[in-house]
């Protein structure tokens, strides 16, 4: 399988399922009016998809790159903000109260893509709604490997 | 002239449907060049061809699979005479072609890589005999009854040329045989065709190499045919050479 949209659905469903994520509202799609917390799927910035990385016409690998936005309401206390996502973004805890540790629980997301790595957190730091709210945010690049069926 | 990007290429290694996880192949042949300079040479060296090789490097993702990377490229193998076959882009009979025989003489450790990378294999095969080029006769594709590949027009072997076959079974479904005949024409229709070539019997996925030495004079069109028995389903592809 490799729609773009179930690829979302899926990564949305397994963090949905996340005991660290009950607090979180997850969307699938970047499309405003969103309740904080929050984690925010959409594609990579910068080269989302690649279509063709091997050769098999009928056995294409391709991958697609996505972004996990974490964003908790900062206003009434900040630190309290920054360090829920502290919890969030650490990992090896035992009940499994984080992204990375969510990822790698099931890579394949059902068996939805081949597999999804997780490797690193970029732009952590303080933020803004569009409605002004103060945010703490981070950002999750996604590798998604994912075959053409 | 018109350019084209590798998006899609057959390369078939025995059984091995090896575009499903290459990202990398190159099918060389050369030839090193022997000095023959004498006193006689004019003040110039002189030079004579030496013996040919072809050599089919690959590389790109690992995959455990079974009939994956690991069935004909592991150290487990080596020494392993196989068939190959790398068409362009191979998808419809009558893609270019090149097809031979080899041994695997070089494999890439096959749980080797690097954190946060896919998983990679990479192998090197030394050709065993001629490599020869020509046309795909039958893409990878799925058959289920007995029947005949599209003719397509080749230019026939000379006497001192051999007509040379590819036959790669990458998928069976069921229990039972697939043989391959590779047969020739006088015309597109194959209103007569003859059958020069075929091959073993696979009962199960594999590969094999077949060959005709000599002239086949007057001849203009070559296709597959393949016949089915048992088998459900089987998953193959042809191609020729001729050298």
């Amino acid at each position: 399988v490799s729609q773009l949209s179930t690829i979302r659905e899926a990564l949305a469903a397994q963090i949905r399922a996340a005991g660290w994520a009950r607090q979180f509202t997850v969307y699938p799609y970047d499309a405003g009016g969103i309740d904080y917390p929050a984690v925010v799927i959409s594609l990579a910035v910068d080269d989302p998809i690649d279509w063709v990385v091997s050769f098999g016409a009928g056995a294409r690998l391709g991958t697609v790159r996505m972004r996990l936005r974490l964003l908790i309401p900062a206003d009434s206390s900040p630190e309290t903000a920054l360090r829920a996502l502290d919890d969030v973004l650490s990992q090896g805890d035992a009940e499994r109260s984080s992204v990375a540790d969510t990822i790698f629980d099931d890579p394949t997301l059902g068996g939805v893509v081949d597999s999804v790595t997780a490797l690193s957190v970029s732009s952590v730091g303080l933020t803004n709604a569009d409605t002004g709210e103060a945010l703490v945010g981070a950002d999750i690049p996604l590798t998604i490997y994912v075959r053409r069926t | 002239m018109a350019v084209s990007v590798a998006t899609s290429t057959l390369i078939a290694v025995d059984g091995l449907y090896a575009s499903a996880y290459s990202k990398s192949v190159k099918c060389g042949i050369s030839a090193p060049l022997k000095v023959w300079t004498n006193h006689a040479s004019g003040g110039y060296e002189q030079w004579a061809s030496g013996l040919g090789i072809g050599v089919l490097e690959m590389s790109g993702n690992q995959d455990f699979a079974t009939n994956g990377p690991l069935s004909v490229v592991s150290p487990l193998t080596m020494g392993t005479l196989r068939t190959f076959t790398v068409a362009y882009p191979g998808l419809t009979a009558g893609d270019a072609a090149v097809v031979g025989q080899g041994y695997n003489f070089q494999v890439e450790s096959p749980v080797g890589g690097q954190v946060g990378e896919l998983g990679s294999f990479s192998a090197q095969f030394s050709s065993s005999g001629k490599v020869a080029e020509g046309k795909l006769l039958h893409p990878r594709f799925a058959r289920t009854a007995t029947g005949s590949g599209t003719a397509v027009t080749f230019t026939p072997p000379t006497a001192s040329q051999t007509l040379y076959a590819s036959f790669h079974v990458h998928e069976v479904a069921g229990a039972g045989t697939i043989t391959f005949t590779v047969q020739t024409d006088d015309n597109s229709g194959m209103t007569t065709p003859t059958t020069r070539i075929t091959s073993s019997a696979f009962a199960a996925v594999g590969g094999g190499f077949g060959s005709l030495a000599g002239a086949l004079a007057g001849e203009t069109h070559i296709r597959t045919g393949y016949t089915i028995s048992g088998f459900t389903s089987v998953t193959f592809s042809v191609a020729f050479g001729v050298a």
